[in-house]
């Protein structure tokens, strides 16, 4: 059972390591650089689409604030774009739109050696800033119809997070695996309909049931800007969901490459940590409650085609889009693979049942989430108890130890006066 | 002009048992104080066992017995900010920029020093940076 004060210090540990976890601010406003390029090459008055007014607008972890850095350094930061059109040529299938992107991005002499092989929805660019190496993004891009109307709804929409209409935001996507409607099928109406600013929105619902104090917390008004601004002021939720996208990728990165296809996607992971938040202030009572109710927001129907019950967990903006559809795949590991997953996080984080000190907790934390983040969170953490003694602001209780800045008053608790360490070596 | 005075032994002494009455004090001819009692570094930190000894007017030391040896960071020969490694002597305050004197509470100074030395110790220890700043003296040089 862990004390107020002990509570107090290992809630700064996690927080710490999930912004240590989190893109930096420069990779944060690369990302919008990139996006926007892309975005004013898809949208040039000679471009058959600049007719349709097309809007670039990156969707998923980035705007929920839920991004994470690439397990390997070197590797990819994903980045989720819409390109969003207002309508269309009556006679446009779903394949002219997706060909009509393609085409434009192929046109543009960098970006076409950059394009990987089609999507079935999007198109994928393997983006690369020339002269720096270190800014890798994979680019999804995903072609869109609005048939609602786009600007004037999208950032009301998304801010007024009373109204729980999600259904405004649908866009109308192609599916170059719905045959034969990506060929013949003109009406956007009768197109896959997605949502995935509406997902946005319920997130941002859920993560906002915080029932801690709200200053300085998370905007999500400006997260939806064209141009949102570097945050690190997240809420609980947001956290929780970066640490446990980072415990996977730990997890899987040793499996073999067949395997490591089958690993739990964010997708179902930020979906479920959503469900199973219930507004506590701290990040580690999120993380636990989380990590023990996920499982039970999986639901169980039943599949005709196959005969037989398969795991579902619903789009909660769409209810008939199942995000586990493919843990019902003939030999598939996926629905196995999870399960494992969330067995290692509730062992992971059974130190704090016990007994534990600081050393058992480094340890325990550099396993899970791995050696780098958790080491410069902690020298992070002590240079900062550093600084507010240059400060004069740090504390000291006689029997629990160094505080940091707290504020309650208590005869045990002291500050502790400005000093310089000394001595040989 | 007001100088402060330095402050006398029972009133170390007084300051000593009232701010951290889980120690044990023992006073040598009136003018030597040895303080012995046990600190934790932080909430989910270490308890230690900890010795400070002070004669009138002179510089207290303070010496970590327990664990003894205090373990080190891998590679690591010596432990960071001590005036003698064997003897676990901690050096908490830089004497010439004079941040402590007997005009000055032992134990609302140098106590709370201790126990932020072994916060930083004990980090230093996981990552093998020390955290906690300060100064360092080349071997050859003599300290203060």
């Amino acid at each position: 059972m862990l004390q107020p004060y002990q509570r107090y210090e290992v809630n700064e540990i996690i927080e710490t390591l999930a912004k240590n976890l989190d893109i930096s601010e420069s990779q944060h406003n690369a990302a919008i650089k990139s996006y926007q390029a892309v975005g004013n090459w898809l949208t040039k008055d000679d471009s058959e689409l600049s007719q349709y007014n097309p809007t670039i607008a990156p969707q998923g972890s980035f705007i929920i604030g839920t991004i994470i850095q690439p397990i390997d350094p070197e590797g990819d930061i994903d980045l989720d774009i819409v390109c969003e059109l207002k309508g269309k040529k009556i006679h446009w299938t779903q394949k002219d739109l997706k060909d009509l992107v393609g085409n434009q991005l192929i046109k543009h002499k960098t970006y076409n050696s950059l394009l990987d092989e089609e999507g079935r929805r999007c198109w994928t660019l393997k983006y690369r800033e020339n002269s720096d190496s270190s800014e890798k993004y994979h680019m999804d891009i995903l072609p869109a119809i609005n048939t609602h109307g786009h600007s004037v709804i999208l950032s009301k929409q998304l801010t007024n997070l009373e109204s729980t209409d999600y259904k405004e935001l649908l866009i109308s996507i192609t599916d170059k695996e719905k045959l034969p409607e990506y060929y013949i099928e003109t009406n956007p109406l009768n197109w896959l309909q997605s949502n995935p600013f509406g997902y946005a929105k319920w997130f941002m619902v859920m993560a906002n049931k915080y029932s801690g104090v709200k200053t300085k917390m998370f905007s999500f008004r400006n997260a939806v800007k064209p141009t949102p601004d570097y945050q690190t002021n997240k809420l609980p939720l947001q956290r929780v969901v970066q640490l446990l996208k980072r415990h996977r990728d730990i997890m899987f990165q040793d499996y073999n490459s067949e395997d490591k296809k089958e690993k739990p996607i964010s997708c179902i992971i930020t979906t479920l940590a959503a469900k199973a938040y219930s507004g506590e202030d701290n990040i580690l009572d999120a993380l636990y409650n989380v990590i023990y109710r996920m499982e039970n927001f999986i639901e169980s129907k039943y599949d005709y085609d196959l005969g037989r019950e398969i795991s579902w967990i619903s789009n909660p903006v769409n209810e008939n889009e199942n995000f586990a559809d493919r843990w019902a795949l003939p030999n598939s590991k996926r629905e196995k693979f999870f399960h494992e997953w969330v067995d290692k996080l509730k062992n992971d984080l059974d130190i704090f049942k016990k007994d534990f000190n600081r050393k058992d907790l480094h340890k325990r934390l550099k396993t899970s989430f791995g050696v780098d983040p958790v080491d410069r969170t902690f020298s992070q953490i002590a240079t900062l108890r550093m600084e507010q003694t240059k400060n004069g602001v740090n504390k000291i209780d006689r029997e629990l130890g160094l505080l940091g800045t707290v504020s309650t008053t208590s005869n045990t608790i002291s500050n502790v006066k400005p000093h310089t360490f000394f001595g040989n070596e | 002009m007001n100088k402060l005075k330095s402050l006398t032994i029972p009133q170390q002494v007084f300051y000593l048992n009232k701010l951290y009455p889980d120690g044990s004090i023992q006073t040598f001819k009136g003018n030597i104080i040895t303080w012995k009692g046990k600190l934790k570094s932080s909430p989910i930190g270490d308890l230690y066992d900890i010795k400070l000894t002070y004669k009138y007017k002179s510089s207290p030391n303070v010496y970590v017995t327990k664990p003894k040896p205090l373990p080190l960071f891998k590679n690591a020969k010596k432990l960071p900010h001590v005036y003698d490694h064997k003897e676990q002597q901690l050096c908490l305050y830089y004497p010439k920029y004079r941040e402590w004197d007997s005009t000055q509470i032992i134990a609302k100074t140098i106590l709370p020093w201790t126990i932020e030395w072994l916060y930083h110790y004990e980090n230093w220890f996981l990552t093998g940076k020390w955290n906690g700043g300060g100064m360092h003296v080349n071997i050859k040089n003599k300290l203060i």
